[in-house]
């Protein structure tokens, strides 16, 4: 034998039809037909190739090459792809810089603080670990922080639902980030279960109030910021009272039952308000 | 470009009645009424004349301070009506932001997402398409920071007509875009029933345009059809071989001729009119 067997059959597609199948246009049935046919038969395989349209067939092989040199979604993107659109609502750069910023905030700078010394380190912790949800928020309404934002006010997907789950996805990010920061400040310092959990619901608070500031005419990252200052210098303060540096006693006071029902409260109502004026994020009153 | 016109309705696309905008005291868009009916409406006028501000209400992306404003006759104040026109919309805005990580099918992909496209393989097919349509086949998997300012011009283009929205609105649309790439959005096809487009091109007007609205100082000053604006023109323009002080407004053209607008002399040559004498002739009384 020299080289592959090809079968002989008696009859061949007819010049119409082998016409109509390279043009795409037969039904299903009479094209799975020549498809079997070609397959087995050279001259008509040849004749189909003189048919065919070879910039069609280009553009075939392109986008067949294109689909499988996709890179796979990955196991974070097949979490998130339970709802494939959520997945690319939240997946954008602005919302990748933000939640990375938050993270960054949250784990580099009490690390560091607590290589040097365990109070301090427990100290900047206080400040910042509320304060990195606040400032997901902030930068997820943020338009100038998203280049493509005049682009997606104008669709269905715009409004409180964009905002809420941009704010939610990078808040967990700060969230989980300041877990495992704890967890290993606590390495230098030990912990308390109040310690560890006190911080959340002020956060969330801090957080709710931006997020309906996003409802307002004020710009939420001015709110964030001021919201910052204010919890800062109160933890800072609080904590210095002495002549050494005592964070416990701030920490106590944040750990007590009245200020975190405060917290909730506060938290509560804002997400309320924030449903009620939810109309307002997407249909802006200013320029 | 041409539209999709084969369903007629004799509903207006787009009603303006009394629309204003405010930055701070100084009013952007300043009693706009307007019904605009299928086809390729052009918006002309000079720079701050508030044409951005009354497209960036019809996109539903800033409310109106006082009047009433319907899309597709739908209500933008009312949230559930709003959503609904949003899904009927393509955008472009003046100045586009992308993403320049993204790749134009990502972003054009994106936006997709956000217009509720939830089928991925249809989604997918349907952002090759219009970036096909604009001719980015074969930079769409090219990162957009490495593309050039025409062609990130057109991924925001084929991002806003992504899906074949109803109605098409477009800032600037030729922003950016090369003589060559302009001629192609002429021929462009659509399958929206209606764009609304701002342009500084009263060329480009001519071209396209099935009607034509002229703002001056957040105004309406002219609606009509371009053969209509070129019209206001008529019998006022004339060709001299010499500067003619009478005239309104003078230029040199390519011939080395002048050609003056204003009330001829008698025994001028007068000539037929074009869109910019038109236009021209409206500026010129607006400044007056």
């Amino acid at each position: 034998m020299t080289g592959p067997r090809t079968p002989r059959t008696p009859w061949h597609v007819d010049d119409q039809i082998l016409a109509a199948y390279a043009a795409g246009t037969t039904p299903p049935v009479l094209s799975a037909s020549v498809e079997a046919h070609v397959l087995g038969c050279a001259d008509c395989r040849q004749r189909l190739g003189d048919d065919a349209d070879p910039q069609g067939l280009d553009e075939a092989w392109e986008r067949l090459a294109s689909a499988i040199d996709r890179p796979s979604p990955g196991i974070l993107g097949r979490l998130g792809s339970v709802h494939g659109s959520i997945r690319s609502t939240i997946a954008t750069p602005a919302m990748v810089l933000a939640a990375l910023s938050a993270v960054a905030l949250v784990v580099l700078a009490p690390l560091t603080a607590a290589a040097v010394t365990g109070d301090a380190g427990l100290l900047a912790l206080l400040v910042i670990a509320p304060l990195a949800p606040v400032a997901a928020v902030a930068l997820a309404y943020r338009v100038q922080a998203d280049p493509a934002g005049e682009i997606s006010l104008a669709t269905p997907a715009a409004g409180l639902r964009l905002v809420a789950l941009r704010a939610v996805v990078v808040s967990v990010a700060a969230l989980v980030a300041t877990m495992v920061t704890l967890l290993l400040v606590d390495l230098w310092v030990d912990l308390t279960a109040a310690m560890v959990l006190a911080w959340f619901l002020p956060g969330v608070a801090l957080s709710a109030v931006v997020l309906l500031a996003c409802t307002t005419r004020l710009d939420p990252l001015r709110v964030a910021g001021a919201l910052g200052l204010v919890w800062a210098a109160a933890v800072v303060t609080g904590s210095t009272a002495g002549r050494r540096v005592r964070p416990e006693v701030v920490l106590d006071i944040i750990a007590s039952p009245a200020l975190q029902t405060a917290a909730l409260v506060i938290a509560t109502a804002a997400v309320l308000l924030t449903v009620a004026r939810r109309d307002t994020v997407s249909y802006r009153r200013t320029a | 470009m041409t539209t999709n016109t084969s369903t007629t309705t004799t509903t207006a696309t787009i009603e303006a009645d009394g629309l204003v905008k405010r930055y701070g005291s100084t009013p952007a868009v300043d009693g706009v009424t307007l019904s605009a009916g299928r086809g390729i409406i052009g918006l002309l006028g000079p720079n701050g004349a508030g044409k951005t501000t009354l497209l960036r209400m019809v996109a539903t992306v800033l409310a109106p301070d006082a009047g009433r404003l319907r899309m597709l006759g739908l209500d933008p104040a009312d949230p559930a009506q709003r959503t609904d026109i949003r899904r009927q919309l393509g955008y472009l805005p003046q100045s586009p932001g992308l993403y320049p990580g993204f790749t134009p099918f990502d972003l054009v992909d994106y936006v997709a997402v956000l217009k509720e496209h939830t089928d991925r393989d249809w989604r997918h097919e349907e952002s090759r398409r219009v970036l096909e349509s604009v001719g980015l086949a074969d930079v769409m998997h090219r990162k957009i920071r490495k593309l050039s300012g025409g062609m990130k011009q057109r991924v925001a283009l084929a991002a806003a007509m992504v899906g074949s929205p109803q109605l098409l609105v477009l800032d600037e649309p030729a922003n950016g875009l090369d003589p060559d790439q302009r001629l192609r959005l002429r021929s462009l096809k659509t399958e929206s029933s209606t764009v609304l487009m701002s342009t500084h091109n009263i060329s480009e007007v001519g071209a396209l345009c099935q009607s034509v609205y002229v703002m001056f100082d957040g105004r309406i000053r002219f609606a009509g059809t371009p053969a209509e604006l070129a019209g206001l023109a008529a019998g006022q323009v004339w060709e001299d071989a010499s500067q003619d002080p009478r005239a309104i407004r003078s230029w040199i053209t390519a011939t080395g001729a002048y050609r003056h607008l204003g009330e001829p002399p008698s025994g001028a040559q007068v000539v037929d009119p074009t869109l910019d004498d038109g236009y021209l002739l409206l500026a010129r009384r607006e400044q007056s």
